[in-house]
C-alpha cells in the first residue's frame, strides 16, 4: 500500500472506468449472448389514434426463425399492474391503464400492437411483415389546448376527459394583486412584501404595481436521445430460479420493484443488473413496456429474450422531454420590483403516464420564482392528455423550463421599463444570506450571493464594451450583429430524505444506501445503490472511500448496478448520487475506521478515545 | 448466401453471409467483436465508427459483403502488443469520454483523420468528428485528446 498524497477528493485522477471503455470491452447489454436466447421484435402503431379491427399473428408464425408471435389478447393476463406510474400528484388524477400491448385501440405513433420473437433480430424484424393487421383510424389529438375543449377526442374514453391533473399552489394573494392592477378602481387588498408590510395602505401598493408583463412561452418537446439505445435481457435464472433481467437502466432497484408490480412475478425472484450503460439524461429512469414484456415472455417460453431498440424506436417510444405551454404574468412596480407572480401551465402527458409523467412540472413549480424575492406567488399545473408519445423526467427534469420563463419575463419586463437587463435582476435579487430563507413558492434556499456573481460575471464577460460593440454593429448595419442574454439560475437537485421530496408524492424516501467492507487483504469493496451511466461513479466513489481509509483509489473496488451485489438502493437521477450516495459511502467508511478503533485499542492495550487513525494506520495517541 | 474473405484486426476471416448482413451485426454477432457498437442505425452517430483499409466508414450502413477482400480495423484492433495506441492514451489522459459508448467510433475517426492532416488545428479537428455524436457533451476534452495524439500539446 502506497502513502496517501494529502487528498484524492477534489484532485482529479485519471478514471477507472476508462481502460474496457478506450480499448472496447466495455459490457453493453446488447453484448449479451445466453443459451437459447431469442430476439424481440415489436409491430407499432403508424397511426397516432386508431381502432385495431384485425390482428392475426398466425401468418408470422410460419416464418423463418419464428418461436412465437403474440397479439395484446393473448398476454393481457401477464401484466395485472400494466406499466405502472409511481406519481401521483392529486387525489383526482387520472392514471389510465398503460398495457404493454394494446389489445383494441392504439393511442400513440409507437404504440406496440403485437410482438415476435425469433431466432435473431433479422428474422424478428422479417416476421413483423407477416402480421395481418387491420386499423380504423380514429380522429387524434396532439394539442393540449384543443383536448382541454369540449367535444375534443379523447385520448381514453374511459377516462370522459383528456385532463390528468389540476394542481395549484397559492403564496400570497395574486388573484387579488393581478385582478386590481388590471382595473385600479377596484378596492385593493393586502399585498404582504417587504416594500408594503406593514405600511398599511394598500391603495399605494397596488397603484405601486403599475406595470403588467404577460407572456406565453412554448416549451417544445425534446428527445433525450442516450447514445446507446435502451436494451434489455430476461433471462429465466436456471440456477435459482426467478429472473435475471439485464437492462441498460438508471434505476435498476427501482425497476426490480416495478417489474414485479406490473407482472405480479415477486420481488425476490427478480434480480436486475445494469452493465455499462451508455447515458440516460432521464429517459432510462423509467421502466418500460419492452422490459416488462421481455421478462413476461421470458417467463412463458423459459428462455432468455433480448430487446434492442433501434433509434426509431426510441424516439417513438422512449420518453420525451419538456411539453409545456407557459403563460406567465408579473405584476411590478415602476422600479421594475415584482410585487407578484401568477403561472399557468399546460403539462403534455402524452397517451399513457410513465413512471413519473405527471410530477415533471410540479417538481419545477416551486422553482418559477428564480432568485427574485416577492411575496405573492401563485402557479396551477394541467396535466394533459395528447395522442403523442409519454413525456417524463429529462435533462432537469421541471425546472429548466420554469428558469426559462422566469429569466424571459425578466427580459420582457426590462424592456417594458426600458430597463438594463442586468439592472432589473439585481433590483429584485434576495440581500446576500446564509441562513435559510424561504421563497415565494415556499422553498427554502440555503444561502445567496446573488449581487457578487452577477458582478463578477460582468466583470469577466467585459459587458459594457459588449454593449459598446453591439450598439456600433447596430449603427453600422453589420451582418452579423451581436446579441447579449442573461439568465440567473438555482437549482433544485440531489434530493435526499426531506420534507420537499415526499411533498411530490412519488413514492419515495430518496435514501441512498453504501456499504464499505475491508478485506483481509487490505482492499477495500464499496457496494453503492447509485447507479452510474457515464457519471464515473467507481473513480469518485473510489476517491472518497481511498481519502476516509487511507488507501489508494485503486485499492478500492466499487460494485454498483446489481441488486443481486447491493440489494437496496434508490439508483441515480436529478443529481442526487454524490448528494446522497456519496456521502453515504463517506459514512459508511467512516463507519470502518469507528470499528477499527474499537480492535485497535484492543490489539493496543489502550483506551480507545486514544486510539487515532491516520494514513491507513492506527496508532496510540502520542506513541505512533 | 454470399462467401466473403475479411481481415479483421490482423486476423483472416472466411464466412458465408447474407447479403444484407450490416458489417456492424457481423463484427459484433458473428465475430464477437463488440467494441463496435449501434447508435442510430442511420450513419447519424458515429457509434459504429471502424477502418476500413485505414479509412474510417460507418459499419451500421455497410454490408458485410462490401469489406468482402478489404481490413478492417476495430477499437479492439487498435493495441500494439498490448500497449494502447495513443490515441486511446490520449482520450484517456483528457477526459474525453464519460459514459464511453461514442469512444470506439470517436477514436477511430481520430485516427483515420489524423493519417489525412498531422496537424490539424482546432477547426479541422471540430470539422473531421461532426459524424461523431458524444451525448454526454464531452467535444471540448475529445478535441484536447485529438490534438495531444497529433502532438500539438504536450
Amino acid at each position: 500500500m502506497t502513502q496517501a498524497p494529502e487528498r484524492y477528493m477534489g484532485n482529479g485522477i485519471p478514471r477507472k472506468e476508462d481502460p474496457n471503455l478506450v480499448t472496447g470491452k466495455a459490457n453493453w447489454t446488447d453484448n449479451i449472448k445466453l443459451p437459447g436466447m431469442v430476439h424481440m421484435s415489436m409491430l407499432r402503431s403508424p397511426f397516432a389514434r386508431a381502432k385495431v379491427t384485425k390482428l392475426d399473428v398466425s401468418a408470422a408464425l410460419e416464418r423463418p426463425g419464428v418461436v412465437a408471435a403474440f397479439a395484446g389478447a393473448d398476454l393481457a393476463e401477464d401484466w395485472p399492474g400494466g406499466v405502472p406510474c409511481a406519481a401521483v400528484v392529486t387525489e383526482e388524477q387520472k392514471t389510465p391503464f398503460f398495457p404493454p400491448v394494446v389489445t383494441d385501440e392504439v393511442r400513440h405513433v409507437g404504440d406496440v400492437v403485437a410482438v415476435v420473437l425469433a431466432s435473431d433480430r433479422y428474422a424478428a424484424q422479417d416476421a413483423l411483415e407477416f402480421i395481418e393487421v387491420d386499423y380504423e383510424p380514429l380522429p387524434a389529438v396532439v394539442n393540449m389546448e384543443a383536448a382541454l375543449e369540449e367535444g375534443s377526442p379523447l385520448v381514453h374514453e374511459d377516462l370522459g376527459t383528456n385532463e390528468c391533473f389540476t394542481y395549484t399552489a397559492n403564496v400570497g394573494n395574486t388573484d387579488e394583486l393581478f385582478d386590481r392592477t388590471d382595473d385600479p378602481g377596484d378596492a385593493g387588498a393586502e399585498i404582504r412584501g417587504p416594500e408594503v408590510q406593514g405600511q398599511g395602505d394598500t391603495d399605494e401598493a397596488f397603484r405601486r404595481a403599475n406595470v403588467v408583463i404577460k407572456e406565453r412561452y412554448i416549451q417544445q418537446r425534446l428527445l433525450p436521445t442516450a447514445i446507446e439505445p435502451r436494451a434489455v435481457v430476461a433471462h429465466p435464472d436456471p440456477g435459482h430460479g426467478g429472473f435475471v433481467v439485464y437492462s441498460s437502466t438508471q434505476v435498476p432497484h427501482l425497476a426490480k420493484i416495478v417489474l414485479s408490480l406490473a407482472t405480479g412475478i415477486p420481488e425476490n425472484q427478480i434480480r436486475v443488473i445494469a452493465p455499462d450503460v451508455g447515458g440516460g439524461f432521464g429517459s432510462k429512469l423509467n421502466i418500460y413496456r419492452e422490459e416488462i414484456l421481455a421478462i413476461v415472455l421470458a417467463k412463458r417460453l423459459g428462455t432468455p429474450v433480448k430487446y434492442v431498440e433501434d433509434r426509431s424506436e426510441n424516439y417513438q417510444a422512449t420518453i420525451h422531454g419538456r411539453g409545456q405551454i407557459q403563460d406567465i404574468e408579473l405584476a411590478a412596480d415602476s422600479d421594475g420590483k415584482i410585487l407578484g407572480m401568477r403561472v399557468k401551465l399546460l403539462d403534455d402527458m402524452g397517451a399513457y403516464l410513465q413512471l413519473l409523467t405527471p410530477v415533471i412540472a410540479i417538481s419545477g413549480a416551486a422553482m418559477f420564482p428564480g432568485v427574485y424575492t416577492f411575496d405573492a406567488f401563485s402557479i396551477e399545473i394541467k396535466g394533459v392528455f395528447t395522442n403523442l408519445t409519454p413525456t417524463d423526467a429529462y435533462r432537469g427534469a421541471g425546472r429548466p423550463e420554469a428558469c426559462y420563463a422566469i429569466e424571459r419575463a425578466m427580459d420582457s419586463l426590462a424592456r417594458e421599463l426600458d430597463m438594463d437587463p442586468a439592472e432589473i435582476r439585481r433590483r429584485n435579487f434576495y440581500e446576500p444570506f446564509d441562513e435559510p430563507t424561504q421563497n415565494p413558492a415556499g422553498l427554502m434556499y440555503d444561502s445567496f450571493n446573488l449581487q457578487a456573481a452577477l458582478d463578477r460575471a460582468i466583470e469577466l464577460a467585459d459587458y459594457q464594451s459588449l454593449r459598446e460593440e453591439q450598439r456600433r454593429r447596430r449603427e453600422a448595419n453589420d451582418p452579423v450583429q451581436l446579441g447579449i442574454g442573461f439568465a440567473t439560475y438555482t437549482e433544485i437537485c440531489g434530493l435526499g430524505p426531506s420534507h420537499a421530496l415526499a411533498g411530490l408524492g412519488i413514492g419515495g424516501g430518496g435514501w441512498e444506501v453504501a456499504s464499505v467492507r475491508m478485506l483481509v487483504t487490505g482492499k477495500v469493496e464499496v457496494a453503492t445503490g447509485t447507479s452510474p451511466h457515464g457519471q464515473g461513479h467507481e473513480t469518485s466513489w473510489s476517491q472518497i472511500a481511498a481519502d476516509v481509509l487511507g488507501v489508494t483509489p485503486d485499492d478500492v473496488e466499487v460494485l454498483h448496478g446489481d441488486t443481486g451485489t447491493v440489494p437496496f438502493g434508490r439508483d441515480t437521477y436529478g443529481s442526487r448520487s454524490l448528494a446522497v450516495g456519496g456521502i453515504a459511502v463517506y459514512h459508511a467508511a467512516n463507519k470502518v475506521v469507528e470499528k477499527g478503533k474499537k480492535i485497535a485499542a484492543h490489539m493496543l492495550e489502550a483506551a480507545e478515545d486514544d486510539i487515532e487513525f491516520e494514513g491507513g494506520k492506527f496508532s496510540v495517541a502520542g506513541s505512533p | 448466401m454470399r462467401r466473403i474473405q475479411v481481415n479483421v484486426n490482423g486476423v483472416a476471416y472466411e464466412h458465408e453471409v447474407e447479403p444484407r448482413l450490416l458489417l456492424v451485426h457481423y463484427l459484433r454477432e458473428g465475430l464477437n467483436l463488440t467494441g463496435t457498437m449501434v447508435g442510430c442505425n442511420t450513419s447519424n452517430c458515429g457509434a459504429c465508427t471502424v477502418l476500413m483499409d485505414g479509412e474510417s466508414v460507418k459499419s451500421c450502413t455497410l454490408f458485410a459483403v462490401q469489406a468482402d477482400g478489404h481490413e478492417i480495423t476495430t477499437v479492439q484492433g487498435l493495441q500494439t502488443n498490448g500497449d494502447w495506441h495513443p490515441m486511446q492514451t490520449a482520450f484517456h489522459e483528457n477526459h474525453a469520454l464519460q459514459c464511453g459508448y461514442c469512444t470506439p467510433g470517436m477514436i477511430l475517426a481520430s485516427v483515420s483523420f489524423l493519417k489525412e492532416n498531422p496537424n490539424p488545428n482546432e477547426e479541422d479537428i471540430r470539422e473531421a468528428l461532426e459524424g461523431n455524436y458524444c451525448r454526454c457533451t464531452g467535444y471540448e476534452n475529445i478535441v484536447k485528446a485529438v490534438q495531444q495524439a497529433a502532438g500539438q500539446t504536450s
